[in-house]
């Protein structure tokens, strides 16, 4: 059965009956392009940020009071760098800054540049930079939605922050960050750390937070408890709980969408039942013909199922290929404000190409399943019809 | 007629093939990562306002460490009795 | 939060879907079964076997996407990992309740039962006056039961996996704990694996001249061994760390994924072993491809277990 001439007639009746296929191959074709759009956008995004997870600390410490976290001391530092396993502890300063007149939040990190590893850092990521230069003056770097606001209030060169003892400091905009980086330089501002602290308001014997790194992934969990034994007013981060909170973030908002489309799904078989079960009197004659040409019924149900299939999968294609383009050529208008929301500073990305095997089957399994289910019954209803009752 | 099917379905497999090709050749930037390096910190730049905290990728996991293992310090003032 | 996983949602809604379909078919089947007879000429016969071709189509199609639902659940099993704290991988998700295990079992066996009756349902179609419709379909009645178990099983475990607790990992779970030795019959690793090969020496006998009675009892053997050795020996050289026994974390991709075809050619092989001799008992006949594909199967996982022990040596001359 399965040969050329057997294609060739399943495509001559596809194409005979274009009227009936054409408006589920639209619908399937707008389901596949709203599903794998999304999934594809959630993909992109989490797969972008778990190639971040290496460089993040092993262990993050803050002091807590009253449910808040609070400057930690420094000499909290020295303490933990005793810990048998830890490699390096660093004093971390950073923070929210309210920029007044848009009511937006710029987030404002503190780097030690004198510090090898982070000029070494900084380098890799803004070419030709002179450090010299730089730390000749308050200087900052900062990122593309930043620079976008200070631009709205014609601050071109530079920006006067007020710290929060009533005093102004002017720091000049040294470079803008390369835009690959936006997902997580957007709303950041980097300046030099003693500068950082004037305006944050953190003085010279504390930081933000401590971040430790831990060479050996095996002992995370001894010194983790080591960690928390060390003081009653501790909170200690590991990195798993980052990798466990983007995992929940993506899953989350990629869930939810999920849950509600399984209802547009049923909505979507229970109108492909109907339209196949509907065997008008010229499909009657069709099938009466065939069999009395000496097909069988098993022959009749695989020309049917296969039809049904070649609309499945056209769509599926078709519809897969337009999502390609809208979210990774035309970076997903309107669908990205879901995963990046809209209330404070725009976000201007645009993503990275990433796909996986799991995503391609997810697609397939969530969308050509149903779809076949749906149309089992309907076409062993039209095939086993009594062919002298369809000639009649 | 089916030659006509025949291109039209060659033609979105290739498409398709090709996505999946552009997909798989990406060549990662580093961009994204040496920022990572140089902040390390871990919230994404999403749109926050002040009532969601910049840094709330940090929930406080202390808990759930101890829930089926009494704290030291109680054991040991049980034994020093 | 487990159920907001993407790959959750959508395999729930598929096991969904299938224990629709099946159920369906399963109301059929009994009506068929009920009053089928091949040799009537009535006009219920004649609607009987028009009803025949729906159940066929159905149990065809789910049971086909129940083969590859298994590799996709151990897949999301693999990649809740990271929500469960302390497991590394499927093995501690699978762990973290009690339900995990017997359904990774009952998942297992499932597909050798499905795999069975679609072989047999090839032969039974090929001939004319269906010899065997009676006998699949019985044992589609006993796949749809166990199939029930199977999604009760499925919804009790994705309930009971806990976010909050740290669960055992992999080296925890197959580790060596110093008073007792994991490995059945307290077996030695290297005696294991003179039992390893000696099985598959007999698998080998066995499918060359086609003993029925002898292929089924050494594949059952073969495979219970091959478990044990692929855990306590080669998966220590596909880690290239001694102490790493895991069956699981070689589906990730830092082994690129070299699990699901060391597991998939064990299953593959010792089914078709197996299956020769059932089929033969079933049908009365034997068939030959079945012995084929089993010494296929069976060599390429031994083939491709013991490169790994050998690349190994190769380059670093010493075994681990």
């Amino acid at each position: 059965m399965q040969n050329k001439l057997f294609y060739n007639f399943l495509f001559l009746l596809l194409l005979k009956h274009r009227i009936k296929h054409i408006s589920i191959f639209i619908i399937s074709t707008l389901i596949v392009f709203i599903l794998s759009s999304v999934v594809l956008l959630s993909n992109a995004l989490q797969e972008e940020i778990n190639t971040t997870l290496d460089s993040q600390a092993d262990f993050v410490i803050q002091k807590m009071r009253a449910g808040k976290s609070v400057n930690t001391p420094l000499s909290w530092s020295d303490e933990f760098r005793e810990i048998e396993g830890i490699s390096q502890a660093q004093p971390r300063v950073y923070g929210q800054y309210f920029f007044k007149p848009n009511a937006e939040h710029f987030t404002i990190v503190g780097i030690d540049f004198f510090d090898e590893q982070k000029s070494k850092n900084l380098q890799k990521l803004i070419t030709n930079l002179d450090m010299k230069k730089f730390l000749e003056k308050p200087n900052m770097l900062i990122g593309h939605g930043v620079k976008a606001l200070l631009d709205k209030y014609y601050f071109f060169d530079y920006y006067v922050f007020k710290t929060p003892h009533q005093k102004k400091r002017k720091v000049n905009i040294y470079q803008i960050f390369p835009k690959e980086s936006s997902l997580l330089s957007n709303d950041m501002i980097i300046m030099d750390i003693d500068l950082a602290r004037e305006i944050l308001g953190i003085s010279e014997e504390q930081s933000t937070d401590i971040a430790l790194y831990n060479p050996n992934e095996l002992e995370a969990e001894n010194i983790y408890v080591k960690l928390v034994l060390k003081h009653a007013d501790i909170r200690v981060i590991q990195k798993s709980d980052i990798a466990k909170a983007y995992k929940r973030l993506f899953n989350y908002k990629g869930g939810l969408f999920l849950i509600l489309y399984m209802i547009v799904l049923l909505t979507f078989m229970m109108i492909l039942y109907q339209r196949y079960s509907m065997v008008q009197s010229s499909d009657k004659k069709e099938i009466g013909i065939l069999r009395a040409l000496g097909w069988s019924i098993k022959d009749v149900i695989i020309l049917k199922v296969t039809e049904s299939f070649m609309v499945a999968f056209g769509a599926f294609l078709l519809g897969f290929i337009l999502a390609f383009f809208f979210v990774f050529v035309l970076d997903a208008p309107l669908l990205s404000n879901i995963f990046y929301g809209y209330a404070n500073l725009p976000m201007d990305i645009s993503l990275h190409r990433s796909i996986d095997f799991s995503l391609v089957s997810l697609l397939f399994l969530f969308y050509i399943l149903p779809f076949m289910t749906a149309v089992l019954i309907p076409s062993w209803k039209a095939s086993v019809i009594d062919p002298l009752e369809a000639m009649r | 007629m089916s030659k006509i099917f025949a291109t039209l379905f060659s033609v979105l497999a290739l498409a398709f093939g090709l996505t999946c090709i552009s997909l798989l050749t990406v060549n990662k930037s580093t961009a994204l990562q040496s920022f990572a390096q140089l902040s390390t910190l871990p919230g994404l730049a999403l749109s926050v306002r002040y009532f969601e905290p910049r840094n709330r990728f940090y929930a406080d996991e202390n808990e759930r460490f101890f829930i089926d293992m009494r704290p030291i310090s109680t054991m040991d003032f049980i034994y020093a009795k | 939060m487990i159920f907001f996983s993407n790959s959750v949602i959508v395999f729930i809604f598929i096991e969904a879907l299938l224990l629709l379909l099946l159920s369906i078919a399963f109301i059929n089947v009994v009506g068929i079964l009920k009053s089928w007879d091949f040799s009537a000429t009535s006009t219920k016969q004649y609607l009987l076997e028009k009803r025949s071709y729906l159940v066929l189509l159905i149990i065809f199609f789910t049971l086909g996407f129940k083969i590859i639902l298994l590799p996709y659940f151990i897949y999301m099993i693999d990649e809740l990992n990271v929500l469960v704290p302390g497991a590394m991988c499927a093995a501690g998700v699978i762990n973290s309740n009690i339900y995990g295990v017997y359904l990774l079992s009952l998942k297992v066996r499932i597909l050798f039962l499905v795999g069975l009756w679609i072989i047999l349902n090839h032969y039974d179609l090929q001939a004319k006056d269906y010899p065997f419709f009676k006998k699949k379909l019985w044992l589609f009645i006993l796949i749809f039961f166990l199939i029930i178990a199977e999604s009760i099983l499925d919804i009790f475990y994705l309930i009971n996996i806990v976010t909050d607790t740290p669960v055992s990992c992999c080296s925890a779970i197959y580790g060596v704990s110093g008073i007792s030795n994991p490995i059945p019959f307290d077996l030695h690793v290297s005696e294991l694996l003179g039992l390893f090969y000696l099985l598959y020496g007999l698998t080998l006998i066995s499918a060359l001249y086609r003993y029925a009675l002898l292929s089924l009892f050494s594949n059952m053997a073969f495979l219970y061994s091959a478990y044990y050795s692929v855990v306590y020996f080669f998966g220590t050289y596909v880690y290239e760390l001694p102490t790493h026994l895991c069956p699981f974390c070689m589906l990730q991709a830092e082994y690129f994924y070299s699990g699901y075809f060391i597991w998939g050619t064990l299953f593959l092989g010792t089914f078709f072993g197996i299956s020769a001799a059932l089929l033969q008992y079933i049908t009365g006949k034997e068939i030959k491809k079945m012995y084929r594909y089993s010494l296929a199967f069976n060599s390429a996982f031994i083939l491709f277990c013991s490169s790994y022990v050998l690349l190994y040596y190769i380059r670093n001359g010493v075994f681990l």
